[in-house]
């Protein structure tokens, strides 16, 4: 009969010989990363585009609709690439809007170059985005759509909603997008006017580069690459793992300039003036009214987010007009609510089921 | 503190340590940049640390002695790495969050933009100089060009916009028009997929 040091004995055993076959597994993979050799795969949902209009794209993501409200998604200007929210099968936002009857269509910002140095912040919202939400409806054959908003896309999305009352919004959803800038943590403390000099860096250097952007990010998390680096080595023995950190990985480094002139209206009228909430924002010689905004409003914050405070988020509530208009809160970091899997847990099922049952089915 | 007499223990004995050190550490820095003196001699890390892993050194120790490892401890192992790295984390969000450090960094940005502007254009002239010399035309020149298609782009689209006007007040060629009623869903995505990109 086996004593209790006997089993002891014999879990440990089986304990450290996992650990030793996850090691020399953790080594092969760690090799292939080094080497290369295989590239993420990313972007995979089929796509066609509808409408280019300078470097910015408006692309429809294939599917058969159950809706008949299509979704105009607005993303955030500069910093990353857009593919983050179709990053792998499975694993993609796109995908789980497809799939759950929606007719999808992402707005690509691009990538700038000194050629785009002029783009205003105002171009954006009152000639790109009124033209790609135009083709939209046209590409779509619909009367109505709703806009989703994430991160920057959110403040640059509820702009053009309350400067173009005209155009049929159904319903908005603010996901991680910063409204309030009044107290925006590490970034609102350094883009301070008494610190922070725009109009010298956009003078100087014309554009806001990518090796800068990516500075500053790195700069307000400065323990993310250990951090990111520990739990690739702990979970290297896992092929699932590692495939989901090469494509985050190879986003995570990809960044995107901003164009100087928006970048220096992004700086002055949002982070340093706060003229959003304020009601003093004008754009084009229209004022930009959040108050005005009547749809159902729905404003997604995640607890943890650097980028956007949760409190910036949620200022959306208070100052639109709409009745029907809710707030939620869920766990996690800025790219946690739009990719990995606590998105898929905690924040597209709630995206996907707030916007079907206000949207008209097919 | 008593010697630990388990992983767990030792453990949270560590993080205690690690978690007392990083705020100490980054109350000095933050006291330093607050009182906007010049700063003094900054604490000598080996000195500062010795004092936090002296004692763990010992407690780990003591514990190698007591039997074979647990298998837990990697686990534990990287429990422990992730507190200190959260712990570091806090503590530089607080020294970074303050006025000191926003003023230091737009100075490192300030000088860095004004080495950056004079080095630029000193290119920028050589640069344009080069290109003349070879008869091709300068950065400046190229984005001239661009600028003037975004605008050509923005009158075709102004003419777009007059000439679906105009076909709104006349009566619809198109077989299909609105008022025969909505296109069903699936009619739609037959005609998106045979859709070719629209006009620039």
């Amino acid at each position: 009969m086996a004593t209790a040091t006997d089993t002891k004995t014999t879990d440990h055993y089986e304990a450290w010989k996992t650990e030793s076959e996850r090691s020399i597994q953790r080594l092969r993979n760690l090799a292939d990363i080094v080497a290369g050799s295989r590239e993420p795969a990313v972007g995979q949902s089929a796509r066609q585009e509808v409408y280019r209009k300078g470097k910015a794209r408006l692309f429809y993501y294939e599917g058969k609709p159950t809706y008949q409200t299509p979704i105009l998604f607005v993303p955030n200007l500069g910093i990353s690439r857009p593919y983050i929210f179709d990053l792998l099968p499975k694993g993609s936002f796109v995908e789980y809007m497809v799939q759950h009857g929606f007719a999808f269509y992402l707005l690509d910002w691009g990538v700038f170059g000194p050629e785009d140095d002029y783009l205003t912040l105002t171009d954006c919202v009152t000639r790109i985005l009124p033209r790609m939400a135009k083709k939209l409806l046209a590409h779509a054959d619909a009367r109505d759509c709703s806009v989703v908003g994430y991160c920057m896309g959110a403040p640059l999305a509820a702009s053009f909603l309350a400067t173009h009352h005209e155009f049929p919004v159904r319903n908005f959803v603010n996901l991680a997008g910063p409204i309030d800038f009044s107290d925006m943590g590490l970034i609102g403390c350094w883009l301070n006017r008494r610190y922070f000099d725009v109009d010298k860096l956009v003078g100087t250097m014309g554009q806001m580069p990518a090796e800068m952007v990516q500075m500053g990010f790195k700069l307000l998390r400065p323990t993310m690459d250990m951090s990111t680096a520990l739990n690739l080595w702990w979970n290297l023995w896992d092929e699932g793992y590692v495939e989901g950190f090469r494509a985050l990985n190879k986003w995570a480094n990809e960044y995107v300039p901003f164009p100087g002139e928006f970048f220096r209206q992004w700086v002055k009228e949002f982070y340093q003036d706060n003229r959003l909430p304020q009601g003093t924002l004008r754009l084009a010689g229209r004022r930009v009214d959040l108050g005005s905004i009547s749809c159902p409003v729905l404003a997604i914050g995640a607890a943890q987010d650097n980028i956007a405070p949760p409190r910036s988020v949620k200022a959306m509530i208070d100052l639109v007009a709409s009745r029907d208009k809710e707030y939620l809160e869920v766990p996690g970091g800025h790219i946690s609510l739009i990719a990995g899997r606590s998105a898929s847990r905690d924040c597209w099922p709630h995206v996907a089921g707030w916007l079907a049952s206000r949207s008209s089915r097919a | 503190m008593a010697n630990p007499t388990s992983t767990d223990d030792l453990f949270a004995f560590w993080r205690k340590q690690i978690e007392t050190g990083t705020q100490t550490w980054a109350d000095a820095v933050k006291g330093m940049g607050d009182r906007g003196q010049a700063p003094p001699a900054p604490p000598d890390p080996f000195t500062f640390w010795r004092q936090f892993v002296d004692p763990s050194m010992s407690a780990w120790a003591t514990l190698q002695g007591a039997g074979p490892i647990d298998p837990g401890i990697l686990k534990q192992w990287k429990r422990f790495l992730d507190d200190w790295l959260a712990a570091w984390t806090r503590a530089l969000e607080q020294a970074m969050g303050t006025e000191a450090f926003a003023q230091s960094l737009g100075k490192m940005l300030d000088r860095f933009l004004t080495v950056q502007g004079t080095a630029q254009e000193a290119a920028r002239r050589t640069n344009k100089a080069t290109l003349d010399a070879l008869g091709l035309p300068s950065r400046e020149q190229i984005i001239a060009i661009s600028r003037q298609l975004a605008d050509v782009e923005d009158r075709l689209e102004a003419i777009e916009d007059q000439v679906e006007a105009l076909r709104g007040g006349l009566p619809s060629t198109s077989p299909k028009s609105r008022g025969r009623g909505r296109t069903t869903r699936s009619g739609a995505a037959r005609k998106r997929s045979n859709r070719k990109p629209g006009p620039l």
